[in-house]
């Protein structure tokens, strides 16, 4: 499957004019009792896990268990407390549906400004190969024989 | 092993950022980006990608209006607003 890469307008760095960035957000399908949902999610090599937001999981009536270890850190040394699940996700696209069960990690952030969707290493990443195609803005993945059946 | 004497690089264009003119010129097509004033938010686009049919501060609810309004698959993105280098 081959998504190309999503267009986000941020102020530039250098200017704080708008500029456009091209990132590797795919959409992803997250399934839970209550239903499922579409988000665009950050494809992103330098994550350990996938994580979403605890929102989401509430949502969709999937019931996560606290961890007991320090939780991840984040760029800059930030701290952040996780909760996990077992959850069935989905990539599709024309016609062609990837589904897995995988284990999925789930931030509460005190702060609504503060939510990301990052697909990492643990529950994606391991189960494709991820081809990063910069010149054309495409990131390719193709599942590898790890990737578990729901 | 094949033995490199030496590597350098220029400055090459940055093909990751480009103005807002250049993206619509070199993206006709595709789906467009959230405006910036949606950052912090969450967007619910049409199933087409094409109109964003919700935004708000919270998933649920931003999902739910998306629904209501006639988009029962809702492709939803948090927009970040700012370049991103992993963290939160």
């Amino acid at each position: 499957m081959r998504f190309p890469y999503t267009l986000s307008i941020v102020p530039s760095i250098e200017t704080g004019d708008q500029v456009v960035l091209l990132r590797p957000e795919i959409p992803i399908r997250v399934f839970g009792p209550a239903g499922h949902a579409d988000v665009l999610a950050l494809v992103d090599t330098g994550a350990d896990n996938s994580i979403l937001p605890l929102s989401v999981a509430r949502d969709l009536g999937i019931e996560t268990t606290q961890g007991k270890g320090p939780g991840a850190t984040a760029f800059g040394g930030q701290q952040i407390t996780l909760s996990f699940a077992e959850v069935v996700l989905e990539l599709s696209q024309d016609g062609a549906v990837i589904r897995w069960r995988t284990r999925l990690y789930f931030a509460d952030f005190p702060d609504d400004n503060e939510k990301t969707v990052i697909l990492g290493h643990e529950g994606f990443l391991d189960y494709f190969t991820a081809t990063f195609d910069g010149e054309d803005c495409v990131v390719e993945l193709e599942p590898n024989d790890s990737l578990p059946t729901t | 092993m094949q033995r490199v004497d030496s590597l350098i690089w220029g400055t090459g264009t940055d093909l990751m950022q480009m103005t807002l003119e250049e993206a619509g010129q070199r993206f006709p097509d595709g789906p467009q980006p959230a405006p910036l004033e949606y950052a912090g938010q969450w967007v619910a686009w049409s199933k087409d990608r094409a109109n964003i049919v919700a935004h708000g501060l919270k998933f649920g609810e931003v999902r739910a209006e998306a629904i209501v309004a006639g988009c029962p698959e809702p492709l939803m993105q948090r927009v970040v607003g700012t370049s991103f280098v992993g963290g939160t």
